[in-house]
């Protein structure tokens, strides 16, 4: 008999078979994970550095929230509900850069730092001003944010355990990694007709590289797999020599960082952070994927790219950066292509007898059991 | 009809016919001047039509009051000359009156 209810689904059932069919593709199980999946945890949004001068805003739309990320004056970054406080109007439709954000329904404008400065006529026919007290609990709702290895994370609810906390393990297993100093190569945004976990799900997926992407990965390399399990909120894949074993496509090669240790210069090693941060470091750049779910069925995705330092982001290493983008961004695209096929065989009721590999497989079943838990709980 | 001087942040000219009762704002936005974005319709409120007056027109055109001050926090790089253009009206006692256009992003 086919379960279709997320509370009777069972966690051994999920470590055979995967999370059953219809959890990647019922709209009301959609409507809860808004809340018990990304409001309540620590979801990313984009990377800081897309955000390059005062006044460059960034909105998002993640999971039935809309948001803006700005860069203020002072250089800074701030993130809030992009909603004017009056009518609730979309504050903005794109990236833009701006000195204020101006309403377009009442021409309400806003500060960079949230603040309310004007509402015309909010007196009528009185002719002055909006008095500073008035204004004082019109200011745009701030979001609690955090921003670790250059990613924005939020935590809509406000009630998520501290970020510290929640990265600790990750932040400690990266810990010799001069984070400080990646500097920003690319981001492209991506769109597939697929449910968001599918995504995260292929990207913890280490068995199918060498097969999709076979340009990247021998299978002899894709054996070294180690499986990282590293709280339950994060899970990752490494490669002990998985860079090293590349075939060399040119002489010249992207900068290390600086100061890492011999025996990690070929390791390359990647994350699901839940619910939707994909993290990848390599000894010579990082890649993170923002995933971005619209609608059960509707995931867009931005991919962006860093190299390692400033010396890395100089002239010197203009083809390399070039190179490394279309190869990552090749790869994105095969897996792209291939899950919006999977979207329509990963939800038949036949898809819940599917077999998953002792071998391979268990990190992504730990991320189905995540989901499930956060789903489950009461 | 006065004219108006306006110098742009590359340092070219244009001088461009005004309308009596319109507001230096919408002379700059009517002339095509594309730094003035007057993003909130000229109700001082977003600091996106802030200018310069140049010092020889200051005493004829005045400073900002208080008001335009305090929204002037959000324009890059507010000088003692600066005002909101929205809030400045054109008439014949401007004729030749020399404006200096900021940069609009930082």
């Amino acid at each position: 008999m086919r379960i279709t209810q997320v509370e009777n689904i069972d966690s051994e059932a999920v470590s055979k078979h995967g999370l059953p069919g219809f959890v990647f593709a019922e709209q009301t199980l959609y409507e809860q994970e808004k809340d018990n999946v990304f409001a309540k945890g620590w979801a990313s949004i984009g990377c800081a550095q897309q955000l390059k001068k005062p006044g460059d805003i960034m909105p998002v739309r993640i999971a039935g929230v809309s948001l803006i990320a700005i860069r203020n004056k002072d250089g800074g970054i701030g993130v809030f509900h992009n909603v004017c406080r009056h009518k609730s109007a979309p504050l903005v439709d794109g990236p833009c850069n701006k000195r204020t954000l101006v309403c377009p329904y009442h021409k309400w404008s806003f500060k960079l730092d949230g603040e309310l400065m004007g509402a015309p006529r909010f007196y009528g026919s009185e002719n002055k001003p909006i008095s500073a007290e008035d204004k004082a609990d019109k200011g745009l709702i701030p979001v609690r944010f955090a921003i670790w290895w250059d990613i924005i994370f939020v935590n809509v609810s406000g009630d998520a355990q501290p970020f510290e906390e929640f990265i600790k393990p990750l932040d400690e297993l990266l810990a010799e990694y001069p984070h400080q100093d990646m500097r920003h190569v690319s981001s492209t945004d991506y769109s597939g007709e697929v449910n968001w976990k599918l995504a995260v799900d292929n990207f913890l997926d280490g068995y199918h590289v060498p097969f999709v992407h076979s340009q990247a990965c021998s299978i002899e390399s894709a054996l070294g797999q180690d499986d990282l399990f590293l709280s339950d909120d994060i899970v990752g894949l490494r490669l002990p020599h998985g860079a090293s074993s590349k075939p060399a496509k040119t002489a010249k090669q992207l900068p290390h960082w600086n100061g890492l240790a011999e025996e990690k210069r070929g390791t390359q090693q990647w994350f699901g952070i839940f619910p939707n941060t994909l993290f990848f470091v390599d000894p010579c750049w990082v890649q993170t994927i923002v995933v971005k779910p619209t609608s059960v069925a509707k995931t867009d995705e931005t991919l962006t790219i860093y190299v390692t330092s400033d010396e890395a982001a100089s002239d010197e290493f203009v083809e390399e950066r070039t190179r490394l983008s279309d190869v990552l961004n090749e790869v994105n695209q095969q897996d792209i292509e291939l899950l919006d096929k999977l979207q329509h065989s990963r939800t038949s009721s036949v898809a819940d007898q599917g077999h998953l590999v002792q071998a391979w497989d268990q990190v992504g079943m730990a991320f189905h059991k995540m989901w499930l838990s956060k789903m489950q709980a009461k | 009809m006065p004219n108006i001087t306006f110098i742009l942040p590359d340092e070219s000219i244009k001088v461009v016919d005004a309308f009596e009762g319109d507001s230096i704002m919408q002379t700059a936005v009517d002339a095509g001047i594309e730094e003035i974005t007057a993003d909130c319709g000229g109700n001082s409120s977003c600091a996106t039509c802030h200018c310069i007056i140049d010092d020889a027109w200051i005493d004829k055109i005045g400073t900002a009051d208080e008001v335009e001050f305090s929204v002037m926090e959000s324009a890059i790089e507010p000088q003692p000359n600066s005002r909101l253009s929205c809030q400045i009206k054109v008439t014949d006692i401007l004729d030749g009156a020399i404006i200096h256009v900021p940069e609009a992003e930082w």
